[in-house]
């Protein structure tokens, strides 16, 4: 199998750092406020050389207005606890009903690009805010790489494709039925919306990736 | 971690991701904690921090000459590396925000958790007594030994009253107890293929216990003749050589029409009853009470109880002392053992006849308890049982012909037979067909429900440096006092029925039989290992009173049930791969180790941990609020408690730092265990136990119950007030009801309703454990459904797969109708451990279970040798049978 990027469709030295900030920021505010306490550095984050439109500015504004207990309580309420199960399930697994070789495969990625989780966080991989993380190391390494930047760029595109395509536009529709006015639900359809626009962007960017991207 | 990804191994698709064969970092030894009794050995295959599979370890040391026991499993088993990762597990404390039940919740911190806790805790124990906090711990906990002896650490320190389940979930075999002085009268598994019939009796192994059930159907084609007995066709029947089918609730009468068969065709073993039962005893016809000393001489009346028993000697022709009885300075029946032999010696004693004895009273006629029995038995012919039991009396006689036959015959019950108000004149009757064909004591004979370690580090771990400091008490006495359940007997079963068994609790309160530990209300209530709220019989009334009188409530559960659900607080507890810990089940006779696979998800902590953090939270706020210790009186001991030093105690002042130090205690101080160090254990994943070299557990050294072999064996006296296997009762309330000899009694029924719902463990869930599993409900009709026969629904126009009521007067469910020809006319049979989140409304079938109140008088009774309150051993089970109900399809 041959896949490729075209060479000069994607400039990966302007975009890679502003997707691999905009992943960060989604995968901070999705983390569970419980877990990650300062995200006081958010608002420094730079976007610029995105190739597509990103506005967060009121998104960020509602959630650093929001007082930290809130949070704690809304995010539990939706994402971590109920008497069955989370409403909401933030975990990839959870949320589809814990299909089969879905966790081994986001192991196997990790662990082929090198992706490494702390003990406290190993049990819980399909997080969605592990798995933007990883698109964040993984545009990361796009930026850093010399040789190899293809392997990032498709890592990237079938990560998304396999896994964050698969179940947060579902995430997103069930938190907008659940709790429309919610900080997160408001976080969720904007993540929805920029992943659309990322994984257009992708497949733009990245030749051949319809006919043997499996 | 270093990325694969190169210019050499350049990524390029998925593909390349399964390239690398897929390994381990580690293959952990582990079981599931569960009350299943299968102790099954696993390997647990564990890859960056996650368990991804299970398999069975195998590796069980042969025991003789019968099947290996390993390899060990079943699919629920093989399902947990999932389950454990499932949305009903709880990862973090929670503190309610809604109303109770409501599912409203807020994650905090342990430390808040704990700290408002013990606040609350502390407010209770000094206001009013540690008595009203109640400690209630399930089999989840119990059956491992580390996290049982934390609680019983914790509850000894504290002093707060823990309700035990033994009798509160209706598993204590009372009928044994009474008859032999003991509940623990199981062997191994393996007992059953030495069989040469067994009885399955109440019970379902074919889908209960699965990692055994083999050796039945092994012994069967050795030549063992297996019968299983129960009212619907089960998948035991299935395999079994003969099903009989008594109507529910009918089972006495079909044991004691085989002891009538067997008495009249003297199918019976003579020399052995003589000797090892109460048969040959003589009873005043005048009074029905035994022959006593103080029938005979003044000195007999100075005796505290007297315990000195006669019986016909047809060589002297005169009355004789039984050996083996008497000691009237220590007349009660627990040190009976040490003083005194059942050899007859060169008296033989008359099974039959009638004599004049010369009393204090005058000339007084007395006869055998083996002549009352036969008059006894003259009620229960094989065709006036048949007309009870519908079974045919042709197949009654030949039944008992066969398993008189059989040397030895094993009647394997289940613990349903507890849970039938009358259960206990049920096990007597087995017990007694048994006695009668010499099966008891012998290898691959007598009654198998149930045995127990004796584990002696498990209690000198509770009470070390403290000594016994804590209040037991039976489950159900104490829901009865707290659930509001006269009230209930009263409503279902009338306002006399009600009146006559609460005027005989009482009174035995009040003799001081039974301890009361409800003077102080209930104010806390705990519960750890179980899903109470869902288990207890009445669980409706019960959720709906006891939950209303409890100020707080706390859950440490792995999972959410309606107990946590209904909880103040939920603190989150590891599951089976993510702690370390012991198992010993008596059918299997193997030590098992449970290994910290993974780290607890979550903030999850083990049992001991969980109370370790509670402790360090009621020592530091009592520090902090100045509290003084108190005087906690304790059945009569007053005992001073400091509730600042509560985690020093806790934790031996810091020698005690987790549970694989619990549990290398529990194994160096208990025999029958081979010494070993934990982590040597967990390397290996079981050890073989010591004193087993046969199918049974008949050696001092090993670590199970041996009394009643021993008794056989050696000729000891049984641990009952006549030192005997003892079918005749003399104390006033069972002479009162009737119940002086195994006999059979009707189940009760509510009138106007006809049909009798049974209930039975289930194949795809141990309890509450797994009934929500994804892919074990794909394996069933994916929600609860409930058995019914062909006719009744056809009756009803309910056809299979339709949603039905089920109601009477205590309540109302629904569930799915699954009609089957294997279910009798006239009985429901619903598998249980569905938990009411499953159902329609939030009620599951506890909503027209109405027998939580049902304490029969007979097992309150006391004042009588062995008779009285014995923790685990004599108390009121909780029965869950003696109902009916009806049924219509829903629109």
């Amino acid at each position: 199998m041959e896949r490729s990027s075209i060479e000069g469709k994607r400039d990966s030295d302007s975009t890679a750092l502003p997707r691999a900030n905009a992943y960060s920021l989604f995968s901070q505010l999705l983390s569970s406020p419980h877990d990650i306490k300062s995200l006081s550095l958010i608002p420094e984050i730079s976007f610029d050389g995105l190739p597509y439109d990103f506005e967060m500015k009121d998104i960020l504004g509602e959630y650093l207005a929001t007082d930290e207990n809130q949070l704690r309580q809304k995010y539990s309420v939706l994402f971590e606890v109920g008497d069955e199960g989370p409403p909401a399930p933030i975990r990839e697994d959870l949320f589809l009903a814990q299909p089969a070789k879905l966790r081994e495969d986001l192991v196997r990625f990790y662990e082929f690009f090198g992706y490494e989780l702390n003990e406290e966080f190993q049990w819980q991989m399909d997080h969605l805010s592990i798995e933007l993380e990883f698109i964040h190391f993984l545009a990361v390494g796009e930026l850093k790489a010399d040789k190899d930047k293809l392997s990032f760029q498709l890592g990237q595109y079938d990560f998304t494709e396999k896994h964050l395509n698969n179940w947060v536009p579902q995430l997103s529709k069930k938190l907008s039925i659940l709790d429309e006015s919610d900080i997160y639900t408001k976080i969720v359809i904007e993540l929805s919306r920029f992943l659309l626009d990322d994984f257009g962007w992708q497949k733009e960017t990245i030749s051949q990736v319809d006919v043997a991207g499996g | 971690m270093s990325s694969q990804a190169s210019a050499d191994n350049p990524y390029r698709g998925f593909e390349d991701l399964y390239r690398k064969k897929w390994t381990w970092d580690r293959v952990a030894r582990g079981t599931h904690g569960t009350n299943c009794a299968g102790t099954c050995a696993f390997n647990v295959y564990v890859k960056d921090g996650v368990v991804w599979r299970e398999e069975q370890q195998g590796q069980y040391e042969q025991l003789g000459d019968v099947p290996d026991f390993g390899p060990r499993g079943c699919q629920k088993g093989m399902r947990h590396h999932k389950y454990m990762y499932g949305k009903q597990r709880i990862l973090y404390p929670l503190k309610r925000t809604g109303e109770r039940g409501e599912g409203k919740w807020e994650r905090i911190s342990w430390e808040q958790a704990t700290t408002e806790i013990a606040d609350k805790f502390l407010d209770y124990a000094t206001e009013y007594s540690p008595e009203c906090i109640s400690y209630g711990s399930g089999t989840q906990m119990s059956v491992k030994l580390a996290s049982y002896a934390s609680l019983l650490r914790f509850g000894n320190i504290t002093g707060i009253t823990v309700p035990e389940f033994f009798s509160g979930v209706g598993d204590l075999p009372t009928g044994s107890y009474m008859t032999l002085g003991q509940v623990y009268t199981g062997d191994t598994f393996a007992s059953v293929y030495k069989s040469k019939c067994v009885m399955i009796w109440m019970s379902n192994p074919a889908a209960t216990r699965i990692p055994d059930a083999h050796f039945f159907w092994e012994a069967k084609y050795n030549g063992t003749q297996v019968i299983a007995v129960s009212p619907e066709f089960t998948p035991t029947a299935m395999h079994s050589n003969l099903w009989l089918n008594p109507k529910p609730g009918t089972d006495s009468a079909l044991a004691m029409s085989m002891v009538q068969v067997m008495l009249k065709e003297k199918l019976y073993k003579p020399d052995y009853i003589k000797e090892q039962t109460d048969l040959p005893f003589l009873v005043r016809t005048d009074t029905k009470e035994f022959l006593r000393r103080e029938d005979l001489s003044l000195y007999g009346l100075l005796a505290v109880a007297d315990n000195v028993y006669y019986m016909w000697d047809e060589t002297t022709k005169s009355i004789v002392q039984a050996p083996g009885t008497g000691r009237a300075d220590k007349p009660f029946g627990r040190d009976r053992r040490k003083y005194g032999t059942l050899e007859l010696g060169d008296i033989k004693p008359s099974l039959e006849g009638r004599w004049i004895a010369n009393t204090l009273d005058g000339e007084v006629e007395v006869t055998t308890v083996f002549e009352l029995l036969k008059e006894e038995c003259e009620n229960y012919t094989p065709q006036m049982a048949s007309e009870i039991t519908g079974v045919s009396p042709k197949v009654i006689e030949q039944t008992a012909r066969v398993f008189a036959d059989a040397q030895p015959g094993m009647i394997y019950a289940g613990y349903a037979s507890c849970k039938w108000l009358h259960g206990d004149l049920l096990q007597r009757a087995m017990l007694l067909m048994l006695a009668l064909t010499g099966s008891t004591g012998k290898e691959g004979g007598g009654l198998q429900i149930a045995n127990s370690p004796n584990a002696r580090g498990m209690t000198q771990f509770g009470f070390s440096d403290v000594g016994p400091a804590f209040r037991l008490i039976s489950g159900t006495t104490w829901d009865y006092d707290h659930a509001d359940m006269k009230e209930l007997n009263s409503k279902i079963y009338g306002n006399e029925l009600a009146e006559k068994f609460d005027r005989y609790y009482k009174k035995s309160i009040e003799e001081d039989w039974f301890p009361d530990y409800s003077q102080n209300g209930w104010k806390m209530g705990i519960f750890a290992g179980n899903n109470g709220a869902n288990w207890r019989a009445s669980g409706s009334t019960w959720r709906k009173t006891a939950f209303e009188e409890l100020e707080t409530i706390v859950s440490l559960a792995p999972d959410m049930g309606v107990t946590s659900l209904f909880s103040d607080y939920v603190l989150p507890i590891a599951h089976h791969y993510e702690r370390n810990d012991l198992m010993l089940q008596s059918r299997v006779p193997y030590l098992q180790v449970l290994t910290e696979a993974v780290s607890p998800l979550g903030e999850a902590v083990d049992d001991w941990e969980a109370n370790r953090r509670l402790a360090e939270a009621i020592s530091r706020r009592a520090k902090e609020r100045g509290i003084k210790p108190i005087q906690d009186a304790v059945d009569g001991r007053t005992i001073r408690r400091d509730y600042t030093k509560t985690l020093d105690l806790y934790t031996m002042d810091g020698r005690v730092n987790d549970s694989k130090d619990v549990a290398q205690f529990i194994i160096n101080a208990s025999h029958g265990i081979p010494k070993i160090s934990f982590e040597e254990l967990s390397q290996k994943g079981i050890v073989k136990v010591e004193g087993v070299d046969n199918t049974m557990w008949d050696k001092d050294e090993s670590p199970y119950h041996n009394e009643i072999v021993k008794s056989v064996q050696k000729k000891l006296p049984y641990e009952t007030f006549t030192g005997r296997q003892q079918f005749y009762i003399d104390h006033e309330w069972f002479i009162e009801f009737g119940e002086t000899l195994p006999t059979f009694k009707e189940p009760l029924e509510i009138e106007g309703y006809p049909m009798r719902m049974m209930m039975g463990h289930a194949r795809h869930g141990i309890h509450s454990t797994w009934r929500d599993d994804s892919f074990l409900l794909s394996l069933q009709r994916g929600e609860p459904d409930i058995y019914v026969n062909p006719d009744d629904a056809s009756k009803r126009g309910v056809s299979d797969g339709d949603m039905i009521r089920i109601y009477n007067s205590a309540g109302e469910f629904s569930a799915m109708a699954h009609v089957s020809s294997g279910i009798q006319p006239g009985m429901l049979f619903m598998y249980h451990g569905w938990d009411p989140k499953m159902f329609k409304d939030g009620k599951n079938f506890s909503e027209v279970i109405p027998t939580g109140g049902l304490i029969k008088p007979t097992s309150m009774a006391g004042d009588y040798g062995h008779l009285g309150y014995q923790p685990l051993a004599f108390a009121p089970n909780q029965t869950y049978k003696d109902f009916t109900c009806d049924f219509e399809k829903t629109a």
